[in-house]
C-alpha cells in the first residue's frame, strides 16, 4: 500500500518553531503510521503531537495529521501507531479532548513520509540544529527535511538568476551550527532521510555542516559550508557513514590548513554533479578533497573537485574511486580531467566565491548524460543545456552574458 | 536567556528498543533557543514538552544538555548524554 506524505510547515508561524522539533514530532515507527477515514470529529480540534486512543480495539498511537479543523469538519486522521491495532468504529480520543470515530479498520495508506518544509529563515543553534535519529523507516517511510516553495536559494536562483553561488541566507533557508567544532546537520538514520533544497554551515572554527547516515539515504541540491580542519576520517565539512547518495551538492571549505573537504569513513558514498572546492586563496589547500578510513569505495560521475593547490590527493586514506568525467585542479586519477581552478569558476576567493562555471571553462559539456539522477542542475536549471552535462552541481547557460555595463 | 524544551513524556520506540536510547525521552532536552524564540501552538499544547526559563543564562551555556553519546567508532549510542 502506498505511504502518505505529511507535510509540516518550520519557522517562525510554521507547525514547528524548530527543525529539532519537527523531527522530535515524527512518529517512531513510519512504516506502520497509516492514514485512515474517519468522521464523527467532537468536542475540541486534535492538536498535532498529542496522544491518542483507540477506544474499542485498545490500540495507542500519537497524532500527525487530520483535515479536520474542529468539531464537525473532517474525513480522515494520520497517526503513528504506539501499541495495538486501530479497528474499524473506534473511538479516537487526543488528550485535548477531541474525539472522531474511525470509519474502517483498513487505511488508505500505509506508511508516511515525514516532510518538513522550511520557512525562509535562518536556524541558527549554539549546537546541532538537526539530529534525525531512533525511527524505523524504509525506501518510501522517511523524514525529509526540505524547504516551503519559494523559500530555497533555489527559489531565489530562478527570481534573479545572476547572483553568486555560494552560501548566503540573503538567497534562502540556511541551518547554522555557532559552535566550535559544532555539526549543524546529523543524520543518523539506518535506512533512508533526505534532505533537499538547504543551506547548511557550521559557522565557527571547526563547524561542521553535516554527518548523513542511511544506506538509501539522498542528500540533494544543498549548500553545505564549514570550517573544519581537524584530520579525521569520519568528520569533515561534510560526511557520511553510510552509502548516501549525493546529488548536486555543493560543499565549500571555507578553513585555511584543513586536512580535507569531505569525509566517508569506511562507508562507500555516491556523487552525482557535485562540486567540491576550498577558496583559491587561502594560505594552506586542504590536504585532500576526500578523507577516508581503511576502507570504502567513492563512486563519483561529473563531479569538480578542487583544492586550490594542485600538489594536494583526491583521496587521503584506503578507500578507492571510481571517478567517471570528473574535473579537479589535481591530477592523477583515472576518469579525472586536470583543468586550472581560477578558468573554472566566476570567483574562487574564499570570502566572495561564487561557484557557477564561467564561459569557456572546461567542465562545460565535459559530464555524462545521466537523465535518471540529475536532470537539473542545483538551482533547477535543466540538463543538459548543450551537447552533455555539465560537470559539477552548476549547468551553465550558453548565451549572451550580462554584465553590470550591459548585454555583451 | 535561554529556553529549553524539555520532553515530559515517555518516547520510548513501540517495536524496536534498540531505537529507544536514539530517541529523546522523559527528562532530555529537545533543543535550547534564546530568549526570543516562540515555540508554536502545537509544541506548547501537545502535552509533550514543558518550557524551562533560564532568566540570565545564555543558550551556549546549555547547550551541552543537547550533547549525544558516541562510541569509540563515532557512533550515537544515546541520543542525550545528560537529563536536564
Amino acid at each position: 500500500m502506498a505511504a502518505t506524505t505529511v507535510v509540516k510547515t518550520i519557522g517562525a508561524t510554521g507547525t514547528f518553531s524548530t527543525v529539532q522539533l519537527w523531527e522530535d514530532g515524527a512518529p517512531a515507527d513510519l512504516t506502520t503510521a497509516e492514514r485512515s477515514a474517519c468522521g464523527t470529529f467532537l468536542v475540541a480540534a486534535f492538536v498535532q503531537g498529542e496522544a491518542l486512543t483507540f477506544v474499542g480495539s485498545g490500540a495507542t498511537g500519537v497524532m500527525l495529521d487530520t483535515d479536520s479543523t474542529g468539531p464537525g469538519t473532517g474525513t480522515y486522521m494520520t497517526y503513528g501507531i504506539t501499541l495495538g491495532n486501530p479497528a474499524a468504529s473506534d473511538v479516537i480520543t487526543g488528550t485535548s479532548t477531541a474525539t472522531c470515530v474511525l470509519t474502517s479498520g483498513t487505511p488508505d495508506f500505509t506508511g508516511v513520509v515525514w516532510q518538513g518544509q522550511c520557512q525562509n529563515q535562518v536556524f541558527t543553534v549554539a549546537g546541532t540544529v538537526l539530529t534525525v535519529s531512533g525511527s524505523t523507516n524504509s525506501t518510501t517511510a522517511y523524514k525529509e527535511l526540505t524547504t516551503v516553495s519559494g523559500a530555497s536559494f533555489r527559489d531565489a536562483f530562478t527570481s534573479v538568476p545572476d547572483k553568486a553561488l555560494r552560501y548566503n541566507t540573503a538567497n534562502g533557508a540556511a541551518l547554522d551550527c555557532t559552535s566550535n567544532t559544532g555539526l549543524a546537520v546529523f543524520l543518523n538514520e539506518t535506512n533512508t532521510v533526505k534532505l533537499s533544497n538547504l543551506q547548511v554551515t557550521g559557522s565557527n572554527t571547526n563547524g561542521r555542516a553535516i554527518n548523513a547516515g542511511g544506506v538509501t539515504s539522498v542528500i540533494s541540491n544543498c549548500i553545505f559550508d564549514g570550517r573544519y580542519a581537524v584530520v579525521s576520517t569520519g568528520n569533515g565539512v561534510a560526511a557520511c557513514g553510510n552509502n548516501v547518495t549525493w546529488i548536486n551538492c555543493l560543499i565549500i571549505q571555507r578553513a585555511s590548513a584543513s586536512d580535507h573537504i569531505f569525509a566517508t569513513g569506511t562507508s562507500s558514498p555516491t556523487f552525482r554533479n557535485c562540486t567540491f572546492v576550498a577558496g583559491d586563496d587561502l594560505a594552506t589547500a586542504p590536504t585532500s578533497i576526500f578523507s577516508s578510513g581503511l576502507s570504502g569505495a567513492i563512486t563519483a560521475q561529473n563531479c569538480g573537485m578542487f583544492a586550490g593547490d594542485s600538489t594536494k590527493a583526491i583521496i587521503g586514506g584506503s578507500a578507492t574511486g571510481a571517478f567517471t568525467t570528473c574535473a579537479s585542479d589535481i591530477s592523477g586519477a583515472a576518469g579525472v580531467t586536470q583543468v586550472t581552478y581560477n578558468q573554472e569558476f566566476q570567483d574562487v576567493n574564499d570570502a566572495t566565491g561564487d561557484y557557477r562555471l564561467r564561459p569557456g571553462a572546461s567542465q562545460i559539456n565535459a559530464g555524462t548524460v545521466d537523465m535518471t539522477n540529475a536532470s537539473t542542475d542545483i538551482v533547477g536549471t535543466a540538463r543538459p543545456k548543450g551537447p552533455s552535462y555539465d560537470i559539477g552541481a552548476w549547468e551553465f547557460i550558453p548565451g549572451p552574458t550580462l554584465w553590470a555595463g550591459g548585454m555583451i | 536567556m535561554a529556553r529549553l524544551c524539555v520532553r515530559i513524556t515517555k518516547n520510548d520506540h513501540p517495536t524496536d528498543p534498540s531505537l529507544t536510547p536514539l530517541r529523546t525521552n522523559e527528562g532530555d532536552v529537545v533543543c535550547v533557543m534564546g530568549d526570543e524564540h516562540v515555540f508554536s501552538h502545537a509544541e506548547m499544547n501537545n502535552g509533550h514538552y514543558k518550557i524551562v526559563e533560564m532568566p540570565g543564562v545564555p543558550p551556549e551555556d546549555v547547550i551541552r544538555l543537547m550533547a549525544h553519546e558516541e562510541d569509540a567508532d563515532g557512533k550515537m549510542v544515546k541520543r542525550r548524554k545528560v537529563k536536564a
